[in-house]
Formats: C-alpha cells, sequence, structure tokens
C-alpha cells in the first residue's frame, strides 16, 4: 500500500471519530433557547433538561432573598416567568433589562443558575436619532 | 468643519478606489504598466485620503464636538482624553473607519515595497476591493460624520466596562490581525488567477502570516484578561460566540503556517494552502459578520445594524470569485513531488491540519449551531461549553503529540527506530511525570495534559542540549549557532509557550473553587483551608461615581493577602443602560488567583462576597506572551540561513 492511501485511512478514521464525539457531544449539551411565552405554551418543554429563556426584567420585580439569592419575573408580550437565580449579578441587570437566564424549570418556577444581561440598543427611539442631519438618506 | 473635510475626504477616496480597481483590472487585463501605475497612484491617495477622514473623527471625539452624531452617541463631558480617543473603536460607524485605514496602511505598504514580484498588481487589486467594500459601508451605510441639527450639551458616554486599558487596546490588537489577512488572501488569489505556477505567493505571505498570527493571540490574550478582570464571573473564555469567530481565524493560521512549511520546503500540499488561505480569509470576514450584525445573540451586546445584508453580499461574491478561480486554475497546482512516508515531517504536517480544522469546525458549529437548529427543527438550540470541551480536549492532546515529535522528524522519509532511540529518555521522563501527578492529584485528565508537556518540553531540550555539543565540538561560537538554527528554536520558543498556556488552561479549569460568604465588619471566615476577615467597609463618592469598597485579609497557610474589591456607581449615565461596575480584586501569585467580588450589602447590613481561587490562571497570561515573543522574533527576523 503506498503512503499516500495510508494517509488516507488514518484520516478517514479520525475524522469519523471526531464525527462521532462531537455528536455526543452536541447531545449530552445541549439548552433550548426560548422565548418567556413559548415556555408557557408548551408545557412539554419544561420537561426538558436545560432551558435558555429570554424576556425582559419586569419593573420592581427584582426581590434580595436571605440567602444571597434573588427572584425577579421576566416577561415577553404575552406572558410572564418567575424566575430565582443564585450567582453573580451582573453589573447591567436591572428593571427593564433583556436578561437571559439558564436552568430549568420545577413547579413553574424558572431556576437559573446563569444569568446575563443586555443593554438595550436604543439606537432608532432615541433622542438623538431624531434630530440627526443625514447627508446620505 | 472637520466634519466635512473626514466626510468628502471618504467620499473622495471611494471614487478613487473605484478608479483604482478598473485601472488595475484592465492595466493587469491588457498587460499595461501605465494603467497599473495609476492604479498604485490611486492606493496612495485612498491611504492618504482615509487618514485624513480618520484624523478628522478624532479630532471631533477629543474636542468631544456634540454636533456630530457619532461623538454624541459614544463619549461626554466626563469622559477622559485616552477613552475619547478610544471612542474611536467603540461604536459600529468608528470601527469601521479605523478597520479601512488599517487595511489602507497595509495596501500602502504593499504598494511602495520594493518587491518586483509579478503577483503585487493582481494583489493589490483584491484588497483594493476589499478596502473598496468597506469604504462603501462608512460612506453609504454607516457614516461617522453624521451631524445633529442640535447639538446637545452633553453625549451619552462611554459605557463604563469599556473604560479598561486591556479593552480599550484589545479591539485594535485583535483588528490588526484580523485585516492582516487580507494581504495573503490576497496573494493566493493573485497566484491562482495569473496561472502562476510558482511557490511564491507563500513566501510573500509569510511575514504577513506571522505578523497577523501575532496580532490575533495577543488580541485573545487582551480580551480573555479583560473579562477576567472586568467581566466578575472568575472566568475568562466562555466559548461565547463573539469569542469563537475571534479565535477560529487564529487556529487556520496556525494550521496554515505549519502546512505552509511543506510548500516552502517540498513544493508540496499547494491546492491545500491555497484553500486554508481562503478559509481563513472567509472566517475572518465572517467573525466581522457576526460580531458586527448581531445575527447570533451574545452576551458581548455589539449594537444591531443594517450592513448585515451587505456583509451577506460581499461573503457570497468573495465565496464565489475564489471557488471560481480555484476550479478553473487549480490544474496548475498539481504538487511536482509527493509525500513518500508516513513518518515523515510533511505527514505529522497533514495530522496537525486535520486536528487544527476539526477543532474549528467544532467551534463553527457550535457558534451557528442555534441558526442551523432553528432552520431545521424550528427550535433554537444551543451547544454549552461542555460540547467544546468533550471535542476538542482529544484534539489538543493529539496535537501536543505531534507537537513533541514533528519537530524532530526529518522531510521526505524518517526512520522509526532513530526516532524511537531518541524519545527513549524523554518519554521514560514524562511517564514517570504523568503517572506521579495522577498518584498526587487522581485526575486523568490532568496526568494526561502533564505527560504530554513533559515530553514535548524533553524532546526540544534534548534537541537543543545536542546541537549544541555537536556545535561546540565543532569550535563554532554560539551566537552563530543560534542564527544558524534560530528559526527552529523560535518554533521551540513558541511550542514552550503554548504548553505553559495549555497547563494554565488546564489546572485553572479543572481545579478552581469558588465560595460565597457574607461577613460583617471585623468578622472572620473560614472555608477549607482559607480563612477570610473582613477589616473594613468605606463609601467615597466624586464627581463621577461613587464607591463601594471592601478591605479584606485572606490567609492562606502563612501567607496573608490583603484584597480591596469595590462596587462603582456612575452618576452620569448617559444613554447607556450600565451605571454600575464592579472592580474585582485580584491577587496573583505563579500558583494561585485570588479573585474577589463585593456582591453587595444584604438586608441585615452584612457584605456578600464571591470568592475565587483560581490556580495557575498566571501561565495562561505568561505562555501566551512567551508565544508571542517567539512570533516576533520569527517576524522582525532578517536572516533566512538553513531555513
Amino acid at each position: 500500500m503506498n503512503p499516500k492511501a495510508k494517509i488516507k485511512i488514518v484520516a478517514v478514521a479520525l475524522i469519523l471519530f471526531f464525527s462521532f464525539l462531537t455528536f455526543k457531544a452536541v447531545k449530552s449539551s445541549l439548552v433550548y433557547y426560548l422565548t418567556v411565552s413559548e415556555v408557557q405554551e408548551r408545557e412539554s418543554f419544561s420537561k426538558l433538561k436545560r432551558l435558555r429563556v429570554s424576556g425582559v426584567v419586569e419593573r420592581g420585580s427584582i426581590k434580595r432573598n436571605e440567602d444571597g439569592s434573588i427572584s425577579f419575573i421576566i416577561r415577553d408580550k404575552e406572558s410572564t416567568i418567575y424566575v430565582q437565580y443564585k450567582g453573580v449579578i451582573p453589573d447591567v441587570f436591572r428593571d427593564e433589562v433583556q436578561a437571559v437566564v439558564e436552568g430549568t424549570i420545577e413547579d413553574k418556577v424558572f431556576l437559573a443558575n446563569k444569568l446575563f444581561a443586555k443593554c438595550p440598543t436604543k439606537y432608532e427611539d432615541d433622542k438623538l436619532g431624531n434630530n440627526r442631519l443625514s447627508f446620505v438618506q | 468643519m472637520f466634519n466635512n473635510i473626514g466626510e468628502t475626504a471618504l467620499f473622495l477616496s471611494f471614487l478613487i478606489s473605484i478608479l483604482g480597481l478598473f485601472s488595475f483590472s484592465i492595466g493587469i487585463l491588457k498587460k499595461d504598466d501605465k494603467l497599473i501605475h495609476i492604479g498604485s497612484r490611486c492606493v496612495v491617495s485612498t491611504f492618504f485620503l482615509v487618514t485624513i477622514s480618520l484624523i478628522s473623527l478624532i479630532y471631533l471625539l477629543v474636542t468631544k464636538d456634540f454636533s456630530n452624531f457619532y461623538v454624541a452617541k459614544n463619549t461626554s463631558n466626563d469622559l477622559s482624553a485616552l477613552y475619547s480617543f478610544t471612542a474611536l473603536w467603540a461604536g459600529q460607524e468608528g470601527s469601521l473607519l479605523l478597520w479601512s485605514w488599517i487595511l489602507s496602511i497595509y495596501i500602502f505598504l504593499l504598494t511602495i515595497s520594493k518587491s518586483k514580484s509579478k503577483l503585487i498588481p493582481a494583489a493589490q487589486n483584491v484588497i483594493l476591493f476589499v478596502l473598496g467594500f468597506f469604504i462603501f459601508l462608512i460612506v453609504f451605510i454607516e457614516n461617522p460624520f453624521e451631524l445633529l441639527l442640535q447639538p446637545p450639551t452633553n453625549g451619552r458616554g462611554l459605557n463604563p466596562i469599556l473604560q479598561n486599558i486591556y479593552m480599550a487596546i484589545h479591539p485594535l490588537t485583535l483588528y490588526v490581525g484580523y485585516i492582516a489577512l487580507t494581504v495573503p488572501f490576497a496573494f493566493s488569489i493573485a497566484s491562482i488567477l495569473s496561472k502562476d505556477g510558482s511557490d511564491d505567493w507563500i513566501k510573500l505571505s509569510k511575514k504577513w502570516t506571522y505578523f497577523s498570527w501575532i496580532f490575533l493571540l495577543g488580541g485573545l490574550l487582551l480580551g480573555s484578561r479583560w473579562a477576567y478582570l472586568e467581566l466578575g464571573w472568575g472566568g475568562y473564555w466562555a466559548w461565547d460566540p463573539v469569542e469563537n469567530v475571534a479565535l477560529m481565524p487564529w487556529l487556520v493560521l496556525t494550521a496554515f503556517i505549519h502546512s505552509s512549511m511543506a510548500q516552502e520546503m517540498r513544493s508540496l500540499l499547494r491546492r491545500w494552502n491555497i484553500v486554508l488561505m481562503f478559509l481563513a480569509f472567509f472566517l475572518s470576514i465572517f467573525g466581522t459578520f457576526i460580531t458586527r450584525s448581531g445575527l447570533i445573540s451574545s452576551v458581548h451586546s455589539f449594537a444591531q445594524s443594517k450592513i448585515g445584508i451587505y456583509f451577506i453580499i460581499f461573503i457570497l461574491l468573495i465565496t464565489i470569485v475564489s471557488v471560481f478561480s480555484y476550479q478553473k486554475n487549480k490544474k496548475f497546482l498539481l504538487s511536482k513531488e509527493d509525500i513518500t512516508s508516513l513518518v515523515s515531517k510533511e505527514n505529522f504536517f497533514i495530522f496537525n491540519n486535520i486536528f487544527f480544522l476539526v477543532i474549528t469546525l467544532t467551534v463553527f458549529l457550535g457558534t451557528i449551531f442555534p441558526i442551523l437548529s432553528e432552520a431545521v427543527t424550528g427550535e433554537k438550540i444551543l451547544v454549552g461549553p461542555s460540547f467544546y470541551n468533550l471535542v476538542n480536549f482529544p484534539n489538543v492532546l493529539l496535537l501536543m503529540l505531534l507537537m513533541s515529535i514533528a519537530p524532530i522528524v526529518p522531510w521526505k522519509k524518517g526512520n522509526l527506530a532513530n526516532l524511537y532511540k531518541f524519545v527513549f529518555i524523554p518519554l521514560l521522563i514524562s511517564l514517570v511525570s504523568g503517572i506521579a501527578t495522577f498518584i498526587l492529584l487522581n485526575e486523568l485528565k490532568t496526568s494526561l495534559v502533564v505527560l504530554l508537556s513533559i515530553l514535548v518540553v524533553a524532546v526540544m531540550l534534548k534537541e537543543i542540549i545536542i546541537d549544541f555539543k555537536v556545535q561546540l565540538q565543532d569550535r563554532m561560537e554560539i551566537k552563530k549557532i543560534i542564527t544558524l538554527k534560530a528559526r527552529r528554536y523560535c518554533a521551540f520558543l513558541v511550542h514552550f509557550g503554548i504548553i505553559v498556556l495549555i497547563l494554565g488552561i488546564n489546572f485553572s479549569s479543572v481545579f478552581a473553587s469558588k465560595y460565597d460568604v457574607s461577613l460583617e465588619k471585623g468578622e472572620t471566615a473560614i472555608f477549607e483551608n482559607y480563612k477570610i476577615e473582613l477589616i473594613d467597609t468605606y463609601k467615597k463618592e466624586n464627581e463621577a461615581k461613587s464607591i463601594l469598597g471592601a478591605i479584606l485579609i485572606l490567609h492562606d497557610g502563612g501567607k496573608t493577602y490583603i484584597l480591596n474589591p469595590e462596587q462603582n456607581n456612575y452618576k452620569y449615565e448617559g444613554n447607556r443602560e450600565i451605571n454600575k461596575e464592579t472592580e474585582v480584586a485580584i491577587y496573583s501569585t505563579l500558583t494561585k488567583d485570588y479573585y474577589v467580588i463585593l456582591v453587595g450589602e444584604n438586608l441585615k447590613g452584612n457584605f456578600n462576597f464571591k470568592i475565587h481561587i483560581n490556580p495557575m490562571v498566571s501561565l495562561i497570561w505568561i505562555g501566551s506572551l512567551i508565544s508571542i515573543v517567539g512570533g516576533i522574533i520569527l517576524f522582525v527576523r532578517k536572516r533566512e540561513i538553513n531555513d
């Protein structure tokens, strides 16, 4: 057998091995990314292992509990979810920001162990934007 | 006034780059040197015009001229001069202008270089096309010189988490590296379009690939250091889409730097190298697209914008041109030689490439998984960090194995018996260290990493010792030996840095621990072998912010460390939604980082802290720096004896 053919065989074997590994890895690390109403609409989702849900933090809903955890409500246009979270709170996190929580649902309470927050980009509807003078448009 | 100057210069540069594109294209087709010369003139003018435009924007930023929309969006009166300057790349429009300027420097350097290669005009044409696209974006879509009818009295300010020296230079460093990839890409296209059967493009590209590699690694290092110091989650890498797209071009470029040696030395893998270069450039544009378009949601919240569609068109165009020219002319790229043995350097480079590409593919798949799954199943599904770690770990081990033996295997045909003889003692040492690690720590992954690390280092040391022994017997001066073997020693230095980096990543991720502590003033908490005491807390105010701080003493064994975490609340928040910022307190030693976050004051008046003990994080920064130094020496070195 010539060296080139040997290399090809080894390469194909390696690629198969890694494809298999990738497949296994995908299966074990899946997280479903849903909106608040999607979670509420389909109860079946709550049986899934891990969920990531994004929504806006309801104004005035953030409460600090004695054990250092926080609870708050996130909403989208149609529904809301009650969230409990313990961990570092991102600097940007507060009322009315877009928050992303990751965790599981138990008895309609979202138990999060990851929390991300994003500052909304207000480029289009802000006051600055309204009085811009554009040469181009 | 500077608004007008900047905008006019920008618009002119767009027209001139189009003129340049036409004269280059026609000049190359008709082999008309005059037209090519005109093209080069256009390049020089474009460079000067973009420079004028950039200086205008910097002037507007530093003087805080709020009649400019971009300035009003990204600076405020309380912002220091340094960060007013770095606000240049805090927003979309400024970033794109900076991007164009850097690319215009590269094409300018290429134009004034003394190289007489036939590939230069075609390469200039390709770069000018890319530059033209970016200038088009700034002139017509994201204009940094937009004016406001009524200038506000204060701008909305720079996001406080961006007011950090690492963050100030990290994007710039990444840009410099990313954009430099355009040049070797242009050489590869030029080579294939001109049906030039030579390996010239590899030689022309070499320094550019080193340059880009150094800056990409530097950018990744600065970015993770920033995340570690500033974001306050105790980690430095999260497999976030924006991190991933910065990593991928670096991975492909690393693969290319290895496989291009096979072409340089033996004229092998000629088609493959072209494909790799296409891929590296494609990934760098893809990365810009992902970070700038907001297509995949990421913790890095960049502005969503309208440039996405133009990027898609641009990427498609680049892909079509690359694939088409490759298909048409690949017959000119047949290798004259062939791989003759499994045990040979060239073959090991092929395996190196396979592993690097598998890692890249894994990262790519993980990054676009939400889009793929939504298209196929209608559900948005993500893959977590465990996905990347699971697939990449065996790849990294295999790469380390290659890293140990490939450098000492000769080209063409190696001898297994000789190889075995050479690595016998290093292998013995590394096996012993691996087993010892396993007994001590009882952790398989770490033991494997240690085993292979020691193997790589031991083989390198043996090689260096033998080198010096032989040459000193021949009465050669040490300086001469080093010059003679410079390229190889630089490679060793880079490899050594990567080994240190891998050890740092392994130890800090496997053995990290974290604790939640709630303390009142004067109280002491004990966890495992550590004792921590809250000495004092304070509240301070200055013009820009109010500060809540704590002073703690941490005891570990006989040593004590003073830690001072803070929480800042910015008073003037402008239009940004962030006004809180956590200042993490870190005490770094070589073996451990003590990392303390002040979470806040709770209802009972106690203070909550998060304490991370991260072992060997320092090795990550040290290792990357060693590799960067190795890369820099490779880059600045002039002589190429014995290469």
